[in-house]
């Protein structure tokens, strides 16, 4: 087991960063005690092995990284150059609606719209002739023959033909 | 800048060059830099989708403020810092999905039917490894840790990039180094 109490000025001697004034009883305590000669060995260990591995750059696209800053910065600046000329047209439409010689009077007078009474051009609908009386109770033999309604409409072709129901089927 | 095929142009003329508005100068930049990006912004996300989200946006964000950017300085720091201020706020968005991936990681690394101290892990195996090892620091830790040993930088250099104080760093740097002892202490014997 390491001291606790030595373990953070071990760590700061592993990397070299540990002050002058203290190097010897470090290096005493160390030649004392085991265990933290053994955490030393171990950071010192962790140090080199960290600082010899590369990263892994296998698969890295910089080429493509760099293709797409590119496309980026291009973009960014294509905005920065429309950024102004659109300000300074807004401001010069702006400019131009205050300074106009009708900016600040009063709206001319416009003649009140007038509308037009349009009168319905269809004709209305006239019965041919009046329906009897609806009778009650069972047919007799003597009963009226149905009676058939026309309308017409205001198109010639078009007549509207009312046939009251039958008992008798018209396809037999 | 334009129309030149020097790969090894300086810095600042390229930084000066792309003020201008010449994009082949800013593309020169971007080749020199994209893999170290790349790389940081791997090991502070975890996910390949990601980094390259990252790494995207850090260049856009160099585009954006190259009148900014100090000409008569490396321009490595500066895209280091904003490596991580990205990363930081992908990883805010992402963190309950990257959390589900970190469990499957660890389970995918104990599982092994013989670990040990003597494990021998693929590069793959290595690399889910130590993603999930790093995933287990806080955000701070793991960027003080990541620029002190991967991007080989100073302690006084960090805590400038990071707005930290030495102090503050060196503690971090030191508690992320323990965690991450602990971590591969804990699964599967060690890295070896």
């Amino acid at each position: 087991m390491s001291c606790a109490a030595w373990e953070d000025k071990i760590a700061q001697y592993s990397g070299g960063d540990l002050a002058t004034e203290d190097l010897a009883a470090m290096e005493a305590h160390l030649r004392a005690c085991v265990g933290c000669a053994e955490l030393a060995r171990g950071l010192e260990c962790d140090r080199v092995w960290l600082q010899a591995r590369p990263a892994d750059l296998a698969g890295v696209d910089f080429d493509g990284m760099r293709r797409r800053l590119r496309g980026e910065i291009v973009r960014r600046r294509r905005i920065r150059r429309w950024v102004p000329a659109a300000a300074a047209m807004a401001a010069a439409l702006l400019l131009a609606v205050a300074f106009s010689p009708q900016h600040g009077k009063p709206p001319a007078v416009v003649a009140p719209l007038q509308t037009a009474q349009v009168r319905p051009q269809v004709p209305p609908i006239r019965p041919v002739a009046a329906l009897p009386e609806p009778s009650r109770g069972a047919p007799t033999a003597s009963a009226a023959p149905p009676v058939e309604m026309r309308i017409t409409t205001a198109d010639p072709d078009v007549i509207i033909i009312l046939v009251p129901p039958t008992t008798e089927n018209p396809y037999e | 800048m334009q129309g030149r095929s020097d790969a090894q142009a300086p810095e600042a003329d390229l930084l000066l060059a792309a003020r201008r508005g010449d994009l082949q100068a800013f593309e020169q930049l971007v080749t020199r830099y994209e893999r170290l990006v790349f790389c940081l912004a791997l090991r502070l996300t975890g996910s390949v989708p990601d980094a390259q989200d990252a790494v995207q946006a850090v260049f856009l964000q160099m585009h954006r403020k190259l009148h900014q950017v100090d000409a008569g300085r490396p321009l490595g720091p500066w895209l280091y810092t904003v490596t991580v201020n990205l990363c930081r706020s992908i990883g805010r968005g992402q963190r309950r999905s990257r959390l589900v991936q970190m469990e499957r990681v660890v389970e995918l690394v104990t599982a092994d039917p013989a670990p040990g101290p003597e494990r021998q892990m693929s590069g793959k195996e290595q690399e889910q490894y130590l993603r999930a090892g790093l995933r287990e620091l806080p955000e701070k830790e793991r960027a003080a840790l990541l620029l002190r040993e991967v991007q080989d930088l100073s302690t006084a250099e960090v805590a400038r990039l990071l707005g930290s104080s030495e102090a503050t760093v060196r503690s971090q740097i030191s508690s992320a180094r323990l965690k991450l002892r602990k971590f591969f202490a804990r699964h599967a014997g060690g890295h070896r």
